[in-house]
């Protein structure tokens, strides 16, 4: 040790150096994280305003998960590093790398092709879903594969909109000639609506797996024969039909079938009033009618853009709100039967929600969000965030790592302890995604731990999870 | 099962910590109210941390953040720092008065350096954490800690020996 050690020692050790203690430290140690977290939002760009409307409404947002800082706010625990105890009983997702069908073990993480190189058909798949005992894959236009592998088939023939009955593994399309058929493998086709019957492509199996609503609509010319017009639920067993929704007389709409309420007692639908593309993007209203029939349909929310239905109980949660711009002005609803009065569950106007998804229990709702801006992008950074059904306690789980990714599609595990969203690279320009999950507690809604990826360069994913196979 | 991150827990570890932990950031800034800014900020950033459980070790994270902000945040005020000395309450005798007035000679020397060297002397010299210690805490390299160490003791014997205090801190000649 030389003298120079020894004398910077002394120095550095100098009891003079000493500070007074600060009495009662923590507040000003949260205000001093509160500050950090405001201004990190903030550095993120263009979320001032949305962070100021969050700090004065008093959200509290997960730590550094905020859009703010560039770092990920929970490091990633790579996926077959350790943990996978806790993942058994996740079961499997189904995803599409490239022209390849993929599937992935959560506990394991481990990976194999169901399908190599399929071309058009698994790259351009619009739909992608495991029969309810994960036994198959619907892809493409009516395409089932093995989930361990195996030949591809069709056992509807061409077949577009392909799903699965949640009770068995039958599968319902309409055909290219607007009949309805099911099937599945192994079974033997069969035509549950004829050809010509008027099938538009929008049907919902309901919860039990016994009835299909089918919506009923061809275009015709003035005056138009719209007697048929309508929803119309058919019995599987029987293949008879009744009509529970009738479009109005004079009325060119077509009535989209979205879903049926879990009691099986109210079919949803948003009535298209000129069956027209353009006027959809812009947001339909949801209506809901009685699966029985015989009642006029109930408006639930004058206008929401296409989405799957997220139950929270019995309580529909929905992002409503009409325009085409991604965000601008979607806010988080919930309404229940038999009045479906909708009441707001996202907090304040800052943010634009979408893709709500509710947790098993129906206590947490995940969901992304996004500065409430009219920006028309795809490629827009978002957040994955929770909050109780009842709209408190809003938190942000997943930030947008400093405006580089966009999330999506978030998706509950069967025991509610565990959310899979898919994760896009935005900047600096549009990229891939990859897939993770987020350990959650149940107790509180905070994210506990980050898994992942356990897949990359996905387009579309199905989950199956065992748990609640073949439940309604 | 992952232990949730308590903040009760985190004010008890504030409770216990924050004597030493000002008096490390004082050493690190060389100066009081840049240490207690110093403290504030480290512990608010580890407690959004903490809520996030993203902390194994508590006092190694704050000890961390404490570092890599003051070294890359106090550049300009360390160049700047306006340096006095504050003997308050402290009654030093006749043969004492020699070795405070090396302490503070050296103190002065030390926030001469640029502050990626003193925070390598502090950490050093103050916590006694060993070269892969110290390049754990600053995220770089043994190498670095080493070449940065040697730089600063260099630049501090040239320091000192310009002030005519070289060697006169215990009576010992030469550094």
């Amino acid at each position: 040790m030389s003298d120079l050690e020894d004398r910077i020692r002394e120095s550095l050790t100098d009891p003079r150096r000493g500070l007074p203690s600060w009495r009662d430290p923590m507040p000003r140690i949260r205000r001093a994280a509160r500050r950090q977290r405001i201004r990190l939002a903030a550095r993120a760009g263009g979320v001032t305003a949305a962070a100021a409307t969050l700090a004065v409404a008093g959200i509290v947002l997960v730590s550094a998960a905020g859009p703010g800082p560039r770092r990920p706010a929970m490091p990633a625990v790579p996926c077959h590093s350790r943990g996978s105890g806790q993942r058994a009983g996740l079961g499997v997702v189904a995803f599409v790398r490239g022209s390849s069908l993929l599937v992935v073990d959560l506990a394991t993480c481990r990976q194999r092709a169901v399908v190599r190189h399929g071309g058009q058909a698994v790259r351009d798949t619009g739909n992608l879903s495991f029969s309810p005992d994960g036994r198959w894959i619907a892809f493409g236009q009516g395409s089932v594969v093995a989930a361990a592998g195996g030949p591809v088939t069709s056992p509807l023939g061409t077949a577009l909109d392909a799903a699965w009955s949640p009770s068995a593994d039958v599968l319902a399309a309409v055909t290219p000639r607007s009949g309805v058929a099911t099937g599945g493998p192994g079974q033997k086709r069969r035509l549950l609506l004829p050809d010509g019957w008027g099938a538009s492509g929008l049907f919902a199996f309901d919860p039990a797996g016994r009835q299909l609503a089918v919506t009923r609509y061809s275009f015709c010319t003035k005056p138009c024969p719209s007697a048929d017009r309508g929803i119309w639920v058919v019995d599987l067993r029987t293949g008879r039909a009744r009509q529970v929704y009738r479009v109005p007389r004079g009325h060119d709409v077509s009535p989209g079938v979205a879903g049926w309420s879990p009691d099986g007692r109210w079919i949803l639908f948003q009535p298209d009033p000129s069956n027209s593309a353009s006027v959809a993007m812009d947001g339909l209203p949801l209506d809901a009618v009685p699966a029985a029939g015989g009642s006029r349909p109930v408006q639930v929310v004058p206008s929401m853009l296409s989405q799957p239905l997220a139950w929270c109980g019995g309580r529909l949660v929905v992002s409503a709100g009409g325009g085409r711009f991604t965000f601008h002005h979607k806010h988080l609803v919930a309404a229940g039967p038999p009045a479906w009065r909708a009441s707001p569950v996202s907090p304040g106007p800052a943010l634009g929600w979408m893709q709500p998804a509710c947790d098993p229990a129906g206590a947490w709702v995940a969901a992304i969000a996004a500065p409430n801006r009219d920006v028309i992008a795809l490629a827009r950074p978002s957040g994955l965030w929770a909050l109780r059904a009842d709209g408190s306690a809003a938190h942000l789980l997943a930030g947008t790592g400093g405006g580089r990714y966009q999330m999506n599609q978030p998706q509950w595990s069967a025991d509610g302890q565990w959310v899979l969203f898919s994760r896009t690279t935005v900047v600096p320009r549009p990229g891939s995604s990859s897939l993770f999950l987020l350990r959650i507690d149940p107790a509180t809604g905070r994210g506990l731990r980050l898994v992942g990826p356990v897949a990359r360069d996905t387009t579309m994913f199905s989950w199956y999870r065992p748990r609640d196979a073949g439940a309604a | 099962v992952l232990p949730v991150a308590s903040e009760d827990e985190f004010a008890e570890f504030v409770a216990g910590s924050l004597p030493r932990l000002l008096r490390f950031g004082h050493v690190l800034t060389g100066d009081a109210a840049a240490a207690e800014d110093l403290v504030q900020t480290a512990l608010g950033r580890s407690l959004r941390a903490w809520r996030a459980h993203r902390i194994d070790d508590l006092h190694a994270y704050v000890r961390r953040v404490m570092v890599n902000s003051y070294a890359s945040s106090w550049r300009r005020r360390a160049a700047a720092e306006v340096l006095t000395a504050n003997p308050a309450a402290w009654m030093p005798g006749v043969d004492e008065a020699t070795r405070v007035d090396d302490r503070d000679a050296v103190w002065r020397a030390l926030l001469r350096l640029p502050p990626r060297q003193r925070a390598v002397i502090v950490l050093r010299y103050y916590e006694d954490l060993s070269e892969q210690e110290i390049a754990a805490v600053m995220a770089i390299s043994a190498g670095t800690v080493k070449s940065q160490a040697a730089r600063a003791l260099r630049r501090l014997a040239g320091l000192l020996a310009s002030t005519g205090l070289a060697g006169a801190g215990n009576g010992r000649s030469g550094a």
